[in-house]
């Protein structure tokens, strides 16, 4: 029994792309690009020789057209500013008091106890079925959509990191402890790093959660946003619209996950 | 004075029925400065109980540990653990590893690095310092494992089958090293094995634990005439191992009824 077994193609020899390095490092972006290309080239021809239903379906000269009229009349920037704010504010507070709340867990097998099963059964819960109840508390403006995104990430934070507490090697206590270790320097110098890479994995899945927490509450009821656009795009059949709103809300997550990647580099040591 | 007393230890656990399990009974054991014990013992004689014991992170139900005459009544720094997993912490490298125990009892970390860094090179772990343990061979991870232990400067080493889970060779090798290396440092040492010859070549007595709960059976010295120094591989040369390994592997059948 090793842990060090490679996997079992790893001995096999693999075709690889030859030639200079940035060749290859360019081969798979070229490749989506040229991908992405072709589809958009079709969809526009589709639409122009009227194979496909403009009206129906969008089209990319229209998505264009409709991202130069938001941008040039600022609602691209206000919709995407509010909606990465509430997104971000309420992803950062679902996470931190998440993992918070799941690391102290640790501490008490008896609050764990009679917490848990609350938490596994609100977990279930899809929480945009929250949204009118926090609409109406908190009304239309941002703060609502901050609460919805922090409601839909702070269970999943808090699962995955009392979860990892509980994955601890108990040997490894055991050591600290003979070595004079107190509760505080264990949680520390033990708990706190090897939860680490459960906590940013919980992130990852969070990131999805929040933009859905913000965008529904958006629809529910909103003045701006980029869940707002879509919804009005929606309810007008302006598809080209609809689209835009999906696209900035693809750039917003990608550039989420990218900086989460980066934290988790950081933060992450000696995991290969 | 012994360097380590234990006198009259019992433990017992309570089984999730409810029904007591005693583990250990009335055991009495003395061990001198600098010596080195092998413990044997079929597996769930309470060889790890009596570990925790003398760690100090199990009090006794009754008897007591004294370590130079002071009894143990929680983890001390004079006594030091080694387990059979290195137990090294992934996301810190080789030297992090080493020093993790200086940092705990707040040792300056300039001052920790410098001592790790030259424990390291002393015993043969030049150039790993940085490495994360994922890189290291089983046998360095087990030497790395090592070297943390001796960093704290432990008057009493418990090994807990350190060596149980490496090759052959590489096992042979550490085990003179390890058994050099506490010799140098003047450390008394306890060794838990399931491997007569590991006990046998390694120690200067062996004690046998057995029975239900469970007491010592047999407590040995080992004297093996051998050409030139004394380590765990000329060990296995001397005319008197297998005798050695004979009494002992009866006292075990005795304990063991009915195994092969």
């Amino acid at each position: 029994m090793t842990t060090d077994a490679k996997p079992l193609g790893a001995a096999l020899p693999r075709r690889v792309v030859r030639g200079a390095p940035w060749l290859r490092h360019a081969a798979v972006p070229a490749v989506q690009l040229a991908i992405a290309a072709v589809v958009i080239a079709l969809w526009q021809f589709g639409a122009d020789a009227h194979l496909v239903n403009g009206q129906l379906f969008g089209t990319p000269a229209g998505i264009v057209s409709a991202a130069r009229r938001t941008f040039a009349d600022g609602s691209m920037a206000a919709d995407t500013t509010a909606t990465v704010y509430e997104t971000v504010t309420g992803f950062v507070l679902g996470s931190v008091l998440g993992s918070v709340a799941g690391l102290m867990l640790w501490y008490s097998r008896f609050v764990a106890r009679v917490v848990e099963p609350a938490a596994v059964a609100f977990n279930g819960v899809p929480k945009i079925a929250l949204g009118p109840l926090i609409i109406i508390w908190l009304g239309a403006g941002v703060e609502s959509k901050i609460v919805l995104a922090f409601v839909s990430t702070l269970v999943v934070a808090l699962l995955a990191a009392y979860g990892a507490t509980r994955e601890v090697d108990a040997d490894l206590v055991t050591l600290l402890r003979s070595i004079g270790a107190s509760r505080w320097q264990i949680f520390r110098k033990l708990l706190l790093p090897s939860a680490m890479p459960f906590m940013f994995a919980a992130m990852r899945i969070n990131v999805g959660f929040a933009l859905v927490g913000a965008v529904v509450g958006e629809f529910i009821s909103s003045q701006r946003g980029v869940g707002h656009a879509v919804f009005v795009a929606g309810n007008l059949f302006d598809l080209n619209t609809v689209w835009l709103g999906i696209l900035e809300l693809s750039i917003v997550a990608a550039i989420m996950y990218a900086l989460l990647a980066r934290c988790e580099r950081l933060l992450v040591k000696g995991r290969t | 004075m012994s360097h380590l007393e234990l006198s009259g230890i019992s433990q017992s656990f309570r089984r999730a029925d409810g029904s007591l399990h005693r583990v250990l009974a009335e055991c009495s054991l003395a061990i001198e400065r600098g010596e080195f014990v092998s413990i044997v013992g079929p597996s769930g004689s309470g060889k790890t109980t009596l570990f925790n014991v003398i760690a100090g992170l199990a009090a006794p139900q009754s008897g007591t540990v004294t370590i130079g005459g002071a009894r143990v009544d929680g983890p001390s720094a004079r006594v030091a653990y080694m387990l059979q997993k290195d137990l090294l912490m992934p996301w810190r490298t080789t030297l992090e590893n080493v020093t993790l125990g200086l940092e705990i009892r707040g040792v300056p970390a300039r001052e920790a690095r410098r001592r790790g860094s030259e424990l390291l090179e002393r015993y043969g772990l030049a150039g790993s310092e940085g490495l994360y343990p994922g890189a290291l061979s089983g046998g360095m991870r087990q030497r790395a494992a090592l070297v943390r232990t001796m960093v704290l400067e432990p008057e009493i080493v418990l090994l807990d089958e350190p060596f149980s889970a490496l090759d052959y060779q590489t096992r042979l090798m550490l085990e003179c090293d390890v058994r050099r290396i506490i010799d140098e440092r003047g450390c008394t040492a306890i060794l838990v094995t399931h491997d007569i010859d590991e006990a046998v070549s390694i120690s200067d007595r062996v004690v046998v634990l057995g029975g239900k709960p469970a007491s010592v059976k047999l407590d040995v010295p080992i004297e093996l005439t051998v050409e030139g120094a004394r380590t765990p591989v000329t060990s296995r040369e001397a005319p008197e191992f297998r005798r050695y390994h004979k009494a002992i592997w009866e006292q075990l059948e005795v304990a063991l009824p009915g195994a092969a």
